[in-house]
Parts: C-alpha cells; structure tokens; sequence
C-alpha cells in the first residue's frame, strides 16, 4: 500500500516497513528550485531521482527567435552570477562565424571580467553551500565579500550581474587606471579574507566533520561520468578549458590549475578557494600588462559615425553600429567554450545565413553535473545530502536552460 | 565485436585529421564510437539535435572530448548521425559514454528521438504529462501564444485609453 505521509515538512511515499521515498524539494531542497526524490532505507540513501527543469525557460527555441545580438543578452540569464564567462561563449561563437576577431585589449577586460566573475560565482557557491550545512556566518562572510567584486564587475561594465560587456569583435566599455587601482584594492582585501575563511570555515572542525569523506567521487567515475570544471579538478583530473584552449587573455598570463585527489565534498572546497587564489594572481598580472589601444575590432571602428566617436571620446563607451541590429553570418557552424566558474560551458551555433540563429545548442556545466545527483548519494546518509548537494555548486537555473 | 563493425574499421573513417563525421545510418553509430572512445574521446560534452524539414531529416549530433588524452587533436570532435523524421530511433551510447544519460533524455523530450538500450528514457526537464508526443525543439512546433488583446495604437492616440 502507498501512502503519502508528511514527514518532517517533506512528503514521503512508504514502501515496506524498511523503505520510504522522500520528496526533497522543489521548494529549496536546500538552494534552488529543483527536487531530488531519494529511496532510503532507514537513513541511508540507496537510490536517487534528481527531478530538474523547474525553471527550464527554454532558451534553446526561444534563441531561434531573436536576432543574433538580441540572444547574448538572452543567454547571459542562464546564470546571472557568471553573466560574463556564460556570455563570452556564445561570443566567441558567433565570432567564429562572423570571421572577426577582437583587438589585444578588449582580450584582456575580458579575460578582467571572466575572474571577477570566477571570483564572485566561487564566493556565492560557498556562501549557499555554508548556509545548507548549517554554517550562518559563513553565508553572511562570503556573501558579504561577494559584494566588493560584483561592484567590481559593475564599474566595468556598468550592471552588476546581466553586464551584457561582450559583444563581436571587442567589449561595450573601455576602463580607466582608476578602476585598475581599485581592482587592486578588492583582491587585497579578498587575499587577506580567505585566511580567515580558512580559520572559520574550512578548517572548523564542525565543518570538517560534515564534509571529509563525503560523497567521495573517483577520478575514474567523474571522467567516465563527463563532470566539468572544479568538481572534477577536485577529483583528480588537471583540466580546463584556459589550458586546453585559450581564450581572451589566457596566452598571456601564467597560472597554476588546482587539483585535488581526494574527490570529497572537502577538496572540492579547497579547490574553490584555491581556484580564487589563481584568479587573484591572474588578475595582478592582467593589471600589470593591459596594453593601450581599440578595444573593438578595426572593421566595426571604421562604421562610427562622428556622434558615436565623440561619445567613445568623451566617455570611452561604444555605441553600437547600426550593422549589429542585422547581423547576418554567413551560413555555417561554430562552436564556443569558456571555462565558468562551474566549469565548461559550450555553445554550438548553426546558421542558415539569416537575421536569427537557424539552432543554438548550449550546454551548461551545471547541467553536465547534474548526474552526480543522481550517483553520489548513494550509500550516502540523508543527513549529508545538503553537504553532497552543495558541494558541487549546483546552480539549477544554469542547468534546466 | 560484430561483424558490421569489422566492416566499418575497414573504411577507416578515422584515419584522416578529420574534425567531423557524418554518418546515414544508425546502424554505424556503435562500432564508430567504440572506435572513437579507443582513440581516448572519453566524455560526450554535448548531445543534441537538429532539425531540417526541408530534406526531411533529423541530425544527432554529438560532440566529443577527451580529458585524459590531453594532446587529442581535434579537441572537441563532431559525430553526426543522419536521422529519418519519420522514425527518428538510434541506439543508446550510454554503455560507451555514461556521460550522455541524462542528454539522451533530453534528445529525447526535445527532438523525439528514441535511444534504444537506454535505461531510463523519460522526459527530464519538461512535463511529462503535458509534453508525451509533443516535441518543442522541431521546426514546426508552434508556440503557444497567450491570449492577451492589447488595445488598438489609435485608441490610445485618440484618448479612448481609460
């Protein structure tokens, strides 16, 4: 007999007298809108059902709609806390397509904007991640400190989360040496916080306890499995897409990629907060070696009108030639991937020829690891759920599209 | 292996530096990945679809990677599988690639196609209910609009807007 009970605020579904399912979710299992339905035995976890697409708003079709321009802003919604790197992708995409390529500067505010981005995408995955296992003032801390680089990220590009910077053939706003000291005043404050991190959250003995050997996922399981980004450099496997293909700056500068072998919800933390320490060091090294210059490409230069040069003279701000209202490239396909904060994001376009994309395939990182909802629970306790779950930063906006 | 795939390694499709293959029958999609993941592909990043009503067809397409042979070249290889409208069907690559099961159920709800071997073939992120045999991504699926009449430009010129 089947009978929906209220268990503890969750509905759960009673199978023999040693099994239960549990509903968990979709109102924020722990963060986000999606609904993981788990079969336990007492409280061990011998099977789970992540249930996504609670805020799948269809940017696949809905991109067949829209002008090619139209759709960067449409697509930078798949995950609003890593507008820029999610935004970059389908840029460089259509910048395949396009044949146009952006001059050295615009290269290096990307690549500013991409690890401002990383950095703040890793201070709110942590700051979700602390709360779910209970950790208050670790939410508040990284959310707070969150705050300096979005700010960063707005005096870029003038928005603080949907910036919109990227567009073919360079970025929408130049920057000034002012904001380049400023920047360097919010790494040193961030620098000096994560040895504070350390001492109240990753090495608290409370959090410890909940996070190491928890959900422990193999180098061998995480390949076969196609996890991206941190959650796979936790387990083991040194890659990103900054190393294997370089995108904007990344020639340019030297950095380390993180790895840790454990492949438990601790080292996935640890390699968070090292992936923050790059970044910070990426982006010393970007502000010691900006070079001056365009920061759009030569063919759209020549298309500005004397208002639009006055306007980039006087506020270092591009206004869009008429011809990006219709773009057309020429028929084809591309595709882009730009390492996020969650790791790979890929974009593959078609074109037909035409004002809108013929079909644009994305897929995101948070998509790509989802699956672990579905493996790594297993044999786990209900109780280390959250921990499990938060750990791998799962954004469900970013994955149900 | 089976003796179809014996006969496809003979026409070593793999030997060029080819970034991209095309494939016209269904049949031919195990033996090739089999080949592929030997050469080191060991991850599916993206698997989808397109669809072209024109030719009456429907393409699979797959893109490949590899992260423990890091100096693969093509980094990312494009497998596609050309597909009947009719009866769009393909077998599962779930046991080559476990890294397509939940993108094979999106194929799936999306485009329609039927993964033959595939464990758990249901919808994963639309309805099932209000999406059984209705399949978004096609060319000729219409969006449903909303019935909202705005009032006409003249009225609100004229001041009849209240």
């Amino acid at each position: 007999m089947e009978q929906i009970n209220n268990v503890g605020g969750f509905s759960a579904k009673k199978v023999d007298d040693k099994t239960l399912i549990l509903f968990f979710g979709p109102q924020h299992p722990s963060s986000g809108h999606m609904r993981i339905i788990v079969k336990l035995d007492g409280d061990i976890i011998v099977e789970s059902d992540p249930d996504i697409g609670y805020v799948h708003r269809t940017m696949e079709k809905l991109s067949e709609t829209k002008e090619w321009i139209k759709n960067s802003v449409l697509f930078e919604r798949l995950a609003i806390l890593d507008a820029g790197n999610v935004t970059q992708a389908y840029i460089i995409a259509l910048e395949k397509l396009l044949n146009v390529e952006p001059p050295p500067r615009a290269l290096y505010l990307r690549t500013i904007l991409s690890e401002i981005n990383r950095i703040s995408s890793h201070l709110y995955g942590m700051g979700i991640f602390a709360i779910m296992i209970g950790s208050s003032t670790g939410y508040m801390w990284f959310f707070g400190d969150r705050e300096i680089m979005v700010q960063l990220a707005e005096r870029i590009t003038g928005s603080r989360l949907t910036h919109t910077y990227h567009i073919p053939g360079g970025v929408r706003r130049d920057v000034s040496n002012a904001f380049l000291e400023e920047l360097e005043k919010g790494l040193n404050y961030i620098e000096r916080r994560l040895k504070d991190y350390e001492v109240m959250f990753v090495n608290n003995p409370i959090i410890r306890s909940r996070l190491e050997n928890v959900g422990v996922l193999s180098r061998e399981r995480a390949i076969e499995l196609g996890v991206t980004g941190p959650n796979l450099r936790a387990s083991g496997v040194s890659y990103d897409v900054r190393v294997e293909e370089p995108y904007g700056a990344y020639q340019f500068v030297d950095f380390e990629v993180p790895v840790y072998k454990e492949g438990d919800a601790l080292a996935r933390t640890f390699q968070r907060f090292d992936e923050i320490r790059q970044s910070i060091s990426i982006l010393r090294q970007l502000i010691k070696s900006i070079p001056e210059g365009p920061v759009l490409n030569e063919k759209y230069l020549k298309l500005f009108t004397k208002k639009m040069k006055d306007i980039w003279d006087a506020e270092k701000r591009v206004k869009f030639p008429s011809i990006f209202a219709n773009l057309r490239p020429p028929a084809g396909k591309a595709y882009g991937r730009v390492e996020e904060g969650r790791g790979e994001i890929f974009f593959y376009l078609e074109s037909s020829g035409e004002a809108k994309p013929y079909r644009v395939r994305v897929v995101t990182p948070s998509f790509r690891n989802s699956i672990l909802l579905k493996y790594l629970p297993v044999g786990e306790r209900l109780a280390d759920l959250p921990a499990i779950y938060g750990s791998i930063d799962y954004f469900p906006p970013e994955a149900d599209r | 292996m089976t003796d179809s795939s014996r006969e496809f390694q003979g026409t070593s499709l793999l030997s060029e530096k080819t970034s991209e293959i095309i494939i016209d029958s269904p049949d031919q999609l195990l033996p090739l990945a089999k080949q592929l993941k030997d050469k080191g592909y060991d991850h599916v990043i993206s698997l989808s679809a397109v669809d072209y009503p024109k030719s009456n067809e429907l393409h699979l397409v797959i893109h490949i990677s590899s992260y423990t042979k890091r100096d693969l070249q093509p980094k990312v290889f494009e497998l596609r599988v050309k597909l009947k409208k009719s009866e769009p069907k393909v077998p599962s690559l779930i046991n080559i690639w476990p890294s397509v099961e939940f993108q094979e159920r999106e194929a799936y709800e999306m485009f329609g196609i039927v993964f033959e071997g595939h464990p758990d073939l249901r919808n994963i992120l639309l309805d099932q209910e209000e999406f059984s045999g209705v399949h978004p991504l096609l060319k000729d699926f219409k969006i449903p609009e909303e019935d909202i009449t705005l009032k006409l430009k003249e009225d609100v010129k004229s001041g009849t807007n209240k």
